[in-house]
């Protein structure tokens, strides 16, 4: 069963159809790639799937589970984990505090144990913390912890903003452009990670990302939006070959991309 | 499940990534001394001392005066939660002040009704407010909010208060004190009694995930929810919690003087409840409190001044000026409020190492942690 799909998504905004009829599958522990030019739709299909914007047409389904009428945060609790193109970070914690509010939807005690202050809410905070600062060694961002998100650098901020998002604790890891602020090298590590993270955690991952050979690197299946229709789809040889994709990134006559 | 798009699962491909190694990740959480456990421990006890024993020193007549303090504390925190936590400023808090001090009257005057009834009314009453006005405030927020509560404000005032039968019009409602506590210094106690424990909650909402959703909320409601925090139900319980806050706070207020009048609750008073709060420093239960003590206190300090020393330049009628003077000092200097003035302190007495790699830093308002104790 695939962990996260879509189908038939359409949405208007006034006289623009952003999306026509999209159609989209995520089977357990695939890395998934959606490619595309700029105004593709490729972050309003990523705000239909994640419960930011509500398709005109169309269906999302978790696990078999219809959650297009769900609210975020009820997608989230059912293992939809998502970045924003513009880094989504509460920007006056520190990077620790960001880990600690992302573990939200794990956390066990009620919101009365918490202000009555009861042992095991206190027991548990201690315990957040400490996972918290597990996974940020995991990725080796520990040194940041205390660290306001003023000082850090868009690269760093990116990767923290990963590390929020992996305490969630999602199935499926949806990042809207996590190459943006990083260079060649970085860019490089970032991929080794995703790959770590998908075998160590069992992840699904879905990413949305300019840089293509980047996409066809990791990706085992890769979905091309543009003008808001799905282009073409298939296995990274596959869209690598593909003439009609080759043409909407590089412009008429072009035959094959990278 | 037939209705979802269906296609074989592309197979993993292993491009042979080597493990990255695990990071040792013991937690070097900063550690105080034993000694400097006992440093804070002493300091806090004694201030908690010194605050403890100042109704017995004062002269008699100025209880009254601290009970008043210990209450608009209450307000200043509970205003706090809105304007600090949630980042939307409420203008209507003399409604809910009031609210909760002609809830409590009512009860105790015309119902001739325990005390306690009286307070648990209040706080009821200051929570169905609050929550009325959290529902506008999943629709509307910032400036617009703020014309709202000044709306409910002023509606609070002109016609809310001036319903006869249950305020007692302008003649008032009397409130009697518990029979427990019908003296001014006994009174003053039970006042400080309900700032502590206003100031417990809000000590605990901020330690708690509920204080940490809310907080989130107020940078970005689409980070919030994409972790997965409901952002309806934790904005109500911002309001929710600042309308118990304030309604427990008119009950008390209540039965300060014994009556409750209308013209008491007038809008300028919801402004110097803000004041209280920006001066004080958004977001610090101490600095908010120490701003409810200064801006109470000041007419009455002018005022004693004054009388004593002839060279002193203003009396208490200066206080308004002296007020909105400190208020623009505030907002071009310290924008942190007294909270910032004394950071250092603070932080020292939170338990935390006087010098980190980030010094007192975060306890400014500039960065890092924005809950100040």
């Amino acid at each position: 069963m695939s962990v996260l799909s879509a189908r038939g998504i359409s949405i208007r905004f006034g006289g623009l159809q952003a999306l026509d009829d999209v159609s989209f599958a995520v089977n357990e522990q695939e890395i998934v790639g959606l490619i595309g030019p700029n105004g593709a739709g490729k972050t309003t299909f990523f705000n239909c799937l994640t419960g930011f914007y509500a398709p005109t047409e169309g269906d999302v389904f978790v696990r078999g589970e219809r959650v297009t009428d769900l609210r975020p945060d009820q997608r989230t609790v059912r293992g939809v984990g998502r970045t924003f193109q513009h880094v989504g970070l509460v920007r006056s914690f520190t990077v620790l505090e960001n880990l600690l509010v992302a573990q939200h939807r794990n956390v066990g005690y009620g919101v009365a144990s918490g202000l009555l202050g009861l042992p095991h809410a206190r027991r548990e905070e201690r315990i957040l913390r400490r996972r918290a600062r597990t996974l940020l060694g995991e990725l080796d961002l520990l040194h940041l912890a205390d660290e306001p998100l003023d000082g850090l650098s868009y690269g760093m901020l990116k990767q923290v903003e990963v590390a929020a998002v992996l305490a969630t604790d999602p199935d499926v890891l949806m990042l809207d452009e996590p190459l943006a602020g990083l260079g060649p090298e970085e860019a490089d590590a970032f991929a080794e990670r995703l790959l770590d993270m998908r075998r160590d955690l069992g992840l699904t991952i879905v990413v949305i990302e300019h840089h293509v050979p980047f996409m066809l690197r990791i990706c085992d299946y890769v979905y091309v939006l543009n003008f808001g229709q799905l282009l073409a789809e298939g296995r990274p040889e596959e869209i690598r070959g593909n003439r009609d994709v080759a043409e909407a990134y590089l412009g008429k006559g072009a035959v094959a991309l990278a | 499940m037939s209705a979802t798009t269906v296609r074989p699962s592309a197979a993993p491909r292993d491009l042979g990534a080597a493990g990255t190694p695990r990071a040792n990740v013991e937690a070097q959480s900063e550690r105080l001394t034993t000694g400097g456990v006992a440093a804070r421990t002493a300091v806090l006890a004694l201030a908690l001392g010194a605050v403890g024993v100042i109704p017995l020193l004062v002269a008699p007549l100025t209880r009254n005066l601290l009970a008043t303090t210990a209450v608009y504390g209450m307000v200043a925190l509970s205003l706090n939660v809105l304007v600090g936590y949630t980042g939307q400023v409420s203008l209507g808090h003399s409604a809910f002040l009031g609210v909760g001090a002609f809830g409590a009257g009512f009860v105790l005057t015309q119902l001739a009704l325990p005390w306690f009834v009286g307070v648990a009314v209040a706080v009821v009453l200051g929570v169905a407010i609050a929550a009325l006005l959290g529902i506008v405030a999943l629709r509307v927020r910032g400036l617009y909010l703020a014309l709202v509560t000044l709306a409910l404000a002023v509606f609070a005032e002109r016609v809310l208060f001036g319903i006869e039968p249950l305020t007692g019009g302008g003649a008032g409602q009397t409130a009697a004190r518990p029979a427990w506590a019908t003296g001014d210094l006994a009174y003053a106690y039970v006042c400080f009694a309900g700032l502590a424990f206003a100031w417990l909650l809000d000590w605990r909402l901020t330690a708690s995930k509920a204080g940490r959703a809310i907080r989130a909320l107020r940078d970005s409601e689409r980070v919030a929810a994409s972790w997965g925090i409901d952002v309806t139900r934790y904005k109500l319980l911002a309001f929710v919690t600042s309308g118990a806050m304030a309604g427990l706070a008119g009950a008390l207020f209540a039965s300060i003087t014994e009556i409750v009048s209308p013209i008491t609750f007038s809008f300028m008073l919801s402004l110097s409840f803000l004041m209280m709060v920006v001066v004080g420093g958004i977001g610090s239960r101490v600095g908010v409190v120490l701003g409810a003590a200064l801006y109470t206190a000041l007419p009455f300090i002018l005022d004693a001044g004054a009388a004593r020393y002839g060279w002193f330049p203003v009396d208490g009628s200066a206080a308004q000026v002296i007020g909105a003077l400190l208020l623009l000092l505030v907002l071009v200097r310290f924008p942190g409020g007294l909270a910032q003035l004394f950071a250092p302190l603070i932080r020292w007495c939170s338990f935390k190492p006087m010098r980190s790699r980030h010094g007192a830093a975060s306890a400014t308002a500039g960065g890092g942690s924005d809950v100040r104790p």
